[in-house]
């Protein structure tokens, strides 16, 4: 270590999410592609600053023909254990995300990939199975690289355990499931900054008024998803101050519509009018959200401004809707929500519940532990859920992971009108090409309302004054990127 | 003693008239919300809520009845439930004795083995959330203690001289057990179901203060809890009146229990009276 122990600066972020496993290909999270990309280093990551992907591992890339990309690595990054970084790790990663049965939840990365082959030692060829002009979207910031030697000579659980090297700018230091995370700074990385944290703790705190009290207290400096009746609190503080950022995470009510009543289009578009998104915003939310008005928002990729709203807050419409899809009597129907995973994911549900009833939508209101609900949503189990997709600067890989047929079966959603839009988006290599096709995508998603897309939040972090932090929309975080004030 | 009961007496008397009125007494539909109106501080006498609003606008009060209500049936369901499993059992277990008594008393051990909460979680989580499951799960080791005394007293019982003289009648096991021991075990049945009581409207509101109680809809003191424990430090009304409810009732039952064991449980008596 460089630092003496008592110059050692130490950051502990409280988050609302789990720490599910030591496998940095075991759980897709926004917050463990982050960290797992802070400890293993990724091929590439947005930059928000300049608006498009930036080389990490990889210095760059080319795209030889519709369905070949070439990458080349950087020369010189190391390991933590001291051996060099090569091609032959970028494959081995690749395998371990398409083929490791316990890396199925990250195999959305790398499903539209057919093949990795190691060129040489710092260039690697991709071919995909389809042209994928969106590949970037499905590998930067997503993609872990891990050391092929480590996991030859140990195994895949004992590398993840106790011998996790990677090449980004922190090492693993602890790991305990469901409950923190160390890391130390990885001296001589190229990934770090002057003044970043020596020593990062990640600490699972669900309870907002528990991280909260915890920042104010000092026991942590940086605190996640502030919910807005506590922003008064950090807002007083003289040791901490609010910082905002525009989430590009999407909040939607999945519908899954191989059960009923959701197979019927109506009854779906008749929630979607039941909900008075509005008046959420404004009294559960403070305002610290926009509204959705189809899958994506402004200063996400194919946004299209003149999107006229669908789905306004209309209750007679909805209850003719039912009436028309067979329901004239109401219909009874379960709704299932996180709770604290989400800004205000239990109050916006339970204000929901009001809502459908008012239109006939007798609605149940459950709330499953976090890891039930996403191991059911995953298994497509849930017939109605309030959920929210991060990561979404680029909405192709998302739209097509939710929404297109066979791809997950978390909603079980299918449209030959909108697949076929959606193989067409990843083809078309001309921009201006793919932006009109996934916007006609949208809007037959939007029709079809499989999902009612809610809104993004305006998320609120608590950061200590002595701690410089600018939070990324995607959520990944990236603590590399904070530094301490002396 | 008397003090205890009166005291204890009023608290399950007012519990009982609160549930019963709820629908007459309360102002406002509990579950009825008015989004604009969220998180309102308690106003005792101009305003619209005697006692707040929670986070999504609902009147606290009205939730505070209703959840009485439900934290009286819920914990009368359970006591008579686990009563009559448990007084059942163990009056069939002692009166039989050998391998009947056997088979019940592991059972029991077996039972007895798992912490309540922890069994009660296991049951929901498996089950599922419901008012129904709830009761199950509060049953599953609520009638442990019923079945314990009950075997011990009619392990007694069974040799006295009404129990032999009936049976030398020609009275049948049923006949005894339900004519001349049953009516026996009432007593101590009765002082352990106030306890039961007691300890089932905690329990109810662990468990809905975890998310595991009845559906969300329901209004209850636990789940109340739980809601309001998210805004402790903004609004503090949300947690203080559930929190009130739940300590005021438990103590009032707890002082009934107290009270009708004193006069029910005659070596207490004895002892209280320098008799041993």
């Amino acid at each position: 270590m460089g630092a003496t122990a008592s110059a050692e600066t130490r950051l502990t972020l409280g988050i609302t999410s789990n720490l599910s496993t030591v496998n940095p290909y075991g759980d897709s999270a926004s917050h463990l592609y982050g960290l797992w990309g802070e400890v293993y280093g990724n091929l590439c990551r947005y930059s928000f600053e300049k608006g498009g992907y930036v080389g990490h591992l990889a210095e760059k890339w080319e795209v030889k023909d519709e369905n070949t990309w070439i990458f080349h690595l950087k020369k010189g990054m190391k390991f933590h254990n001291g051996t060099e970084l090569t091609a032959k790790d970028v494959v081995h990663s690749f395998f371990r995300m398409s083929k490791d049965p316990e890396s199925s939840q990250k195999q959305n990365s790398s499903r539209k990939i057919k093949s990795v082959e190691a060129v040489d030692d710092y260039t690697v060829r991709m071919i995909s199975h389809k042209p994928t002009s969106s590949l970037l979207s499905y590998i930067c910031g997503l993609w872990a690289i891990s050391s092929k030697d480590v996991y030859d000579k140990y195994g895949a659980k004992e590398a993840d355990k106790n011998h996790p090297y990677g090449a980004g700018p922190y090492r693993l230091k602890e790991f305990v499931i469901g409950n923190r995370l160390v890391l130390e700074k990885a001296e001589g990385s190229p990934f770090l900054r002057p003044g970043s944290p020596d020593i990062v703790i990640v600490r699972k705190m669900t309870e907002s008024e528990q991280r909260v009290t915890a920042l104010l207290n000092g026991e942590i400096q940086i605190a996640q998803f502030i919910p807005p009746h506590l922003l008064t609190r950090i807002e007083k503080s003289k040791s901490a101050r609010l910082v905002p950022t525009s989430s590009v995470e999407i909040m939607f009510l999945a519908m899954n519509p191989a059960m009923k009543p959701w197979d019927n289009q109506k009854v779906r578009q008749a929630v979607c009018h039941a909900i008075n998104r509005e008046g959420i915003v404004k009294a559960l939310l403070k305002g610290q959200a926009q509204l959705l008005q189809g899958p994506i928002g402004p200063g996400q990729y194919a946004y299209n401004p003149d999107h006229k709203p669908v789905y306004d807050y209309n209750p007679e419409k909805a209850k003719k809707l039912l009436a028309e899809a067979g329901y004239p009597d109401g219909v009874e129907v379960d709704l299932y929500t996180p709770v604290a995973r989400y800004v205000n994911d239990k109050q916006i549900t339970q204000a929901m519940v009001p809502m459908l009833g008012a239109v006939g939508i007798k609605t149940k209101l459950h709330t499953p532990e976090w890891v039930t609900q996403w191991a059911n949503v995953r298994k497509g189990k849930v017939p109605f859920f309030y959920q929210g997709r991060g990561s979404v600067i680029d909405p192709g890989p998302a739209l097509s992971q939710y929404f297109e047929t066979g791809v997950s079966p978390r909603i079980n959603f299918s449209s030959a009108e909108y697949d076929k839009l959606m193989q067409a988006e990843r083809a078309a290599f001309d921009e201006q090409k793919r932006i009109a096709t996934l916007r006609q995508a949208m809007s037959v998603l939007t029709e079809e309302a499989p999902a009612c897309f809610m809104w993004t939040h305006t998320l609120q972090y608590g950061v200590a004054n002595k701690v410089d932090y600018q939070p990324r929309p995607d959520g990944r975080p990236y603590m590399s990127e904070a530094t301490m004030k002396n | 003693m008397k003090v205890k009961i009166c005291l204890g007496g009023a608290v399950v008397a007012l519990l009982i008239s609160v549930g019963v009125l709820a629908p007459v007494i309360t102002p406002y539909d509990p579950n009825q919300q008015d989004l604009l109106a969220a998180l309102q501080a308690p106003d005792y006498f101009a305003g619209k809520f005697f006692l707040g609003t929670d986070h999504v606008g609902r009147d606290i009060l009205s939730r505070i009845i209703y959840g009485a209500r439900i934290s009286l049936v819920i914990a009368s369901t359970v006591v008579l439930v686990s009563g009559i499993v448990g007084v059942g059992f163990g009056a069939i277990s002692g009166y039989f004795g050998g391998r009947t008594d056997f088979a019940i008393q592991k059972a029991v051990e077996v039972v007895w083995a798992f912490p309540p909460l922890l069994l009660a979680i296991a049951i929901l989580a498996f089950m599922g959330q419901g008012l129904g499951i709830l009761i199950i799960a509060l049953v599953a080791q609520r009638w442990i203690p019923y079945c314990r005394v009950a075997r011990g007293q009619t392990l007694s019982l069974r040799a006295r001289d009404f129990v032999t003289a009936a049976r030398s009648l020609g009275a049948s096991h049923g006949r005894i057990i339900g004519r001349h021991i049953l009516p026996n075990l009432l007593q101590a049945a009765i002082v352990i179901g106030t306890f039961a009581m007691a300890s089932a409207i905690i329990s109810e509101a662990s468990l809905s203060f975890l998310g595991l109680g009845v559906p969300p809809e329901i209004p209850t003191w636990g789940s109340m809890l739980a809601d309001g424990r998210e805004h402790i430090s903004t609004s503090w009304w949300l947690a203080l009146f559930p929190g009130l409810c739940i300590f005021m009732t438990v103590l009032g039952i707890n002082l009934l229990g107290d009270g009708l064991r004193d006069i029910l449980d005659p070596r207490l008596k004895r002892a209280s009276s320098g008799v041993t």
